[in-house]
């Protein structure tokens, strides 16, 4: 067949044909679709306990790689032998059994790596070492069979066909290479967001798939005479129920609150969950659920949250504008809408809200309008699937107030979106004395997330900007203001009348509960070097010792 | 009476130096408060002052400043003892809040006080013991799948480094 540095073909071999080729390529293929998508959906399963952080990320990759390089060398030893075909056909159905199984085993494994609802500031440690340790132990197995089906295949088109081993080896990579990209482009786009899909079908789909080639890879074998017991093709049916049997347990909510629905997005898993009891009748969105945090909150009542409730802070600068008539706001975030409840029942009298909420999961903004009464209005329009700092630049200028609100995850802010540039854009984007507010995860002023990121947007406003500590939150309020400087404690400027001045300055009266940051010379986060993932690492490490010494 | 009621007699029963201060605090108007508390007092009176306008702030690690200066004064005093253990519960440092909760149990053995109000204040310690005990739990649950993940790490990663370096110097014919 093949006339470009072709061998005589083993004796022993049965007569190779072309189609015999295609279907060991096409082996080479799945196995290589299936790799890449185990890879990418594998961050998906740790992401509800560890996030989906840098680290975690980093973690999945390496121990794929190890494994991927296991593989190839066991691969290698197993292809001197005298049946490749047959240990092609176990690697692939032993890969088929772990792959399917794969979601089930998720939960035990993640759980024993951290604890229910750890606290924030304790979870630096257990990121780094916890997602680490359940990589290692959910995917090195798995990645390690696949690994070997590499060599396997091209020492059996070698042999088969007579071709040169660099000659099968470029086929197999490129089979193999495109079958990745065709696996990580289904993961991300049509499998792990499908509804009937999801996570697990996800991975009970790769089983399928690769117990079909374990029995393809029997079948050339028998056709070569070669002999297969009955134990591989029988333990390849067990990966067969793994769609509709294998459950991917997630981090059960705090005891106190309630399920009322859950969410595989393309971007992460997302949750509404409700208090017991109480008056407050609170409901909360969870992101990749793993710790004590939430992303959008909603109250049967329009209006402030009260304590602890970094959204509450946002209405702050329609008071200190005395607003009136329309208060064009911009919300990069929405999440499921808390931001446009939140003011939507606590601006001035006299000021209209126009609102345009950008928020870039669909997913969310569907479960906003099935449980936090979210709905396009008059006073709000919604963009969804669109990226925040994209929408900025599409939407003009002319915004009274930008409010940054964008968390990607638990308690990471997406990097292109807490740099200099970003705060310059925002800066176009307002009206001559317009204001930036956003909300800063941290646990002091002097902590490295919230010093980056008010650095950053001085910088870009070139005029000192102001960080207002949340009670009883592990949250810290921007605000900077375009062409004018931001009020602060003790001048007229600042006082704003009952019940939101009393309600929300108070506390930040006394000392640590403000504190100005002035530009430096250049912004510690730009879009050329932007060490935001580190801070936040370093955030979270350093962040009981932070919050016990105070601001 | 809840412990939050106690404080506030408490407060308000102390003889006042503070009126000002008391007054503030009532409005809401806590940096008022706080002036006025530091013009007008000292010592425990002044720290217990300092440490609701603080705590009234949710700014729990000057609460606990405040009370330990307070208690330098008087060491049993109650409601800065158990300012101190409530912070310490806030910032989920179970072993803090376990020992602050000792010295109030401790202060509350030698305290003359109403047979009711005692048993409100034994209740809340009750209350703060258990609080502590289940954050030291929950600090004692992260340790360990700490140790266990390096543990299994370490486990993991040797065995898949030995095994490559098994295979490649079989490969290399070694």
């Amino acid at each position: 067949m093949s006339s470009d540095g072709g061998v005589p073909p083993a004796a022993d071999g049965p007569p190779a044909g072309a189609s015999r080729t295609v279907v060991l390529l096409t082996l080479a293929a799945i196995a290589g679709a299936c790799t890449m998508g185990v890879e990418i959906a594998a961050v998906r399963i740790l992401a509800p306990w560890f996030g989906a952080s840098l680290v975690v990320w980093t973690n999945v990759l390496e121990v794929i790689l190890l494994g991927l390089a296991l593989g190839y060398l066991i691969g290698a030893r197993a292809s001197a032998g005298e049946r490749p075909l047959q240990r092609l056909a176990a690697a692939l159905t032993c890969g088929a059994l772990f792959t399917a199984w794969l979601p089930s085993l998720a939960g035990p494994v993640c759980g024993a790596f951290l604890p229910d609802r750890v606290a924030l500031h304790d979870a630096a440690p257990l990121l780094l070492w916890g997602s680490l340790a359940a990589a290692l132990t959910l995917f090195l197995l798995p990645a390690t069979l696949l690994g070997a089906v590499g060599p396997l295949v091209v020492e059996e088109l070698q042999r088969a066909e007579g071709l040169h081993a660099g000659t099968a080896g470029g086929r197999v990579l490129a089979a193999s290479t495109g079958g990745s990209l065709v696996g990580a482009l289904l993961t991300t786009h049509v499998l792990v967001p499908h509804p009937a899909l999801g996570l697990e079908r996800t991975f009970g789909l790769f089983g399928i798939c690769l117990a079909g080639c374990a029995a393809t890879a029997w079948a050339l074998a028998r056709r070569r005479g070669s002999g297969v017991g009955p134990a591989l093709p029988l333990a390849a049916l067990a990966a067969l129920p793994a769609p509709f049997a294998a459950r991917l347990e997630t981090p059960a909510p705090d005891p106190a609150l309630r399920l009322l629905a859950v969410r595989e997005s393309p971007y992460q898993r997302v949750r509404v969950v409700e208090e017991r009891e109480g008056e407050r009748g609170l409901r909360y969105l969870q992101v990749n659920e793993g710790f004590d945090s939430f992303q959008s909150a909603w109250s049967p009542r329009r209006g402030l949250l009260g304590e602890g409730f970094y959204y509450d802070d946002f209405v702050l600068p329609a008071w200190w504008a005395r607003a009136s008539g329309d208060f064009r706001v911009l919300v990069l975030g929405l999440g499921a809408g808390t931001v446009h409840r939140v003011l939507s029942g606590a601006l001035p009298a006299g000021a209209r809200l126009r609102m345009v909420g950008v928020e870039l999961d669909p997913d969310v903004v569907e479960l906003g309008r099935a449980h936090f009464e979210l709905a396009e209005a008059e006073d709000l329009e919604i963009l969804t699937g669109v990226d925040g700092r994209v929408a900025l630049r599409a939407l003009g200028g002319g915004f009274h107030c930008v409010v940054l609100d964008a968390y990607a995850n638990q308690v990471e802010i997406p990097p292109h979106l807490c740099t200099g540039e970003l705060f310059a854009e925002v800066r176009e984007a307002l009206a001559e004395g317009g204001w930036l507010a956003a909300n800063v995860g941290g646990f002091g002023f002097d902590d490295p997330v919230v010093e980056g990121v008010a650095q950053s947007a001085a910088w870009a406003f070139e005029s000192d900007v102001l960080l207002l500590r949340v009670p009883g939150a592990r949250n810290y309020t921007l605000f900077a203001r375009r062409g004018a400087p931001v009020p602060l404690p003790g001048t007229p400027e600042w006082d704003v009348p009952a019940p939101v001045g009393p309600a929300l300055l108070a506390p930040r009266e006394v000392p640590g509960g403000w504190r100005v940051v002035a530009p430096p010379q250049a912004p510690p986060l730009s879009d050329d070097r932007n060490g935001i993932e580190l801070l936040q690492y370093r955030s979270l490490s350093e962040g009981k010792e932070r919050l016990r010494r105070g601001a | 009476m809840g412990p939050e009621l106690v404080c506030a007699a408490l407060l308000l029963a102390a003889p006042r130096q503070d009126g000002d201060a008391v007054e503030a605090l009532a409005r809401g108007d806590l940096a008022g408060a706080l002036d006025a508390a530091q013009a007008a007092t000292a010592g425990a009176p002044r720290a217990q002052l300092e440490a609701e306008v603080y705590h009234r702030a949710r700014d729990f690690p000057r609460v606990l400043r405040a009370c330990r200066e307070g208690l330098e004064a008087e060491p049993g005093n109650l409601v800065l003892l158990w300012r101190a253990a409530a912070a310490e519960i806030w910032l989920q440092d179970g072993a803090r809040a376990a020992a602050w909760t000792s010295r109030l149990e401790g202060a509350l053995d030698v305290a003359d006080l109403d047979e009711a109000v005692e048993a409100q204040w034994r209740g809340t310690a009750a209350d703060f013991r258990a609080r502590a005990d289940a954050l030291s739990a929950a600090e004692a649950a992260a340790r360990r799948c700490l140790e266990r993940a390096k543990l299994v790490t370490v486990a993991l990663v040797g065995a898949a480094g030995g095994g490559l370096a098994l295979a490649l110097r079989r490969r290399a014919g070694v």
